[in-house]
């Protein structure tokens, strides 16, 4: 999806959520759409994630050691 | 006009506009009820918790991390409600919590047209984008992490909790109440874990470490267990929001009962330090041995405590006493 949605948009949109006003379906992807591309981090909203979140290798190792040593501390 | 001249006509106005006056000695009441964070205030400073919880002190400007980090937590909340609870799809649920990011940043302020809150990365634009870059990195449908039901069938986001303590408040002759509240319930990988969301300004390689012991989590874990949930730990998810990029990361840490049983020894040691602080009205500046005068942008107190006469600051404080169980401040209806 391309979106056409543009910074006024958004802020139209913001005012009328503020508002109460019944959001449109199209304005609202819009505007998740313009959202999540704001800034980089993902592909697209269109496209989510197949998998579970991926922690960096080190949080990883690192959680598998703690489990360990704690593992330790409640079997005593 | 020079810089010594605003700020000499700066303090002579808040000498002429004192709009807060320091509750006298013999009225100030300890809290009811206690959390981590006036638990953290006293110990990283008797004087901070004074100013902030006795005296109910808070700086004027609203801080954009705190009401960004309020806005943010309360479009997950209702992600997770609408998703996991009424039975939403993915697309209804990233909607709900985007309508309420929207009505937690609230209307435009003044304060935001100013141009720190535009330039900073936690404008209400920032937020929301990263809220929507959060639901889709862990996006539920294909999460490990499981929000665990109540017995009604609800998920349990946003648990509260109060558990009573062995020390008595020196103001109401009753036990202390600890109180808790945590994001989710879940399971993980076949165990309990509370979770809690965190957002930040960047996740560095220390980012997962902070958590390791610290006692927020402790407590959450203590205040499930006290009600027969045997959590193992805490999962603690992490957003970076940054002008140009939004990152996660993940941190899972452990409590066994000895790291619980060792906290609750520590909470009394506060406790009753505080109390004592109480009774000798003698709050000591202990913020400036440990570098809480210097945290997180500097402590919102350094003026009043830098001053030989702090009542003459007070123009630049209002009160409002933080009440742990009710910390967006809504009106409480007996009803």
């Amino acid at each position: 999806m391309t979106t056409t949605f543009d910074h006024a948009q958004l802020n139209d949109f913001r005012s009328k959520v503020l508002a109460g006003e019944e959001i449109d379906e199209t304005e609202l992807r819009g505007a998740i759409e313009y959202l999540a591309n704001l800034r980089a981090g993902i592909a697209s909203t269109a496209a989510p994630k197949s998998k579970s979140t991926k922690a960096p290798a080190k949080t990883k190792a690192k959680a598998a050691k703690d489990a360990e040593n704690m593992l330790g501390d409640l079997l005593g | 006009m020079s810089f010594a001249d605003e700020a000499l006509e700066a303090v002579e106005d808040m000498e002429a506009n004192p709009t807060v006056e320091l509750i006298p000695i013999a009225d100030l009441t300890m809290p009811e009820v206690v959390d981590n964070t006036q638990l953290s205030d006293y110990a990283k400073c008797p004087k901070m918790f004074y100013w902030a919880r006795l005296q109910g002190l808070q700086p004027g400007a609203q801080s954009i991390h705190l009401h960004a980090g309020k806005a943010f937590a309360k479009a997950m909340e209702d992600f997770r409600v609408c998703y996991f609870g009424e039975g939403g799809t993915f697309d209804d649920a990233v909607a709900a919590g985007l309508y309420a990011i929207i009505r937690a940043y609230g209307e435009p302020t003044e304060a935001e047209s100013d141009e720190y809150w535009i330039a900073s990365a936690k404008s209400w634009e920032g937020m929301a984008c990263a809220y929507i870059h959060t639901v889709h990195n862990w996006d539920p449908r294909h999460d490990a992490l499981k929000p665990v039901t109540d017995d009604k069938g609800k998920p349990t986001v946003e648990c509260s909790f109060a558990i009573p303590l062995d020390v008595n408040n020196p103001s109401t002759g009753l036990p202390y109440l600890f109180h808790g509240r945590y994001d989710l319930l879940a399971s993980y990988g076949g165990s309990l874990f509370v979770e809690d969301d965190k957002t930040a300004s960047q996740l560095g390689a220390s980012w997962s470490g902070q958590w390791d012991l610290r006692s927020q989590f402790t407590g959450y874990c203590k205040g499930a267990k006290a009600f027969g949930v045997g959590v193992a730990g805490a999962i603690i998810r992490g957003t970076a929001i940054l002008k140009t990029k939004i990152t996660h990361a993940e941190a899972i840490v452990y409590r066994p009962d000895f790291l619980i049983e060792r906290w609750e020894h520590d909470v009394h040691h506060i406790l009753l330090n505080m109390n004592q602080s109480f009774e000798q009205q003698f709050w000591p500046t202990l913020g400036t041995f440990n570098e809480g005068c210097n945290a997180y942008g500097g402590c919102d107190y350094k003026q009043l405590c830098s001053s030989e006469n702090p009542e003459a600051w007070l123009s630049n404080y209002h009160r409002n006493f933080w009440d742990p169980t009710n910390p967006d401040g809504e009106e409480v209806k007996n009803d």
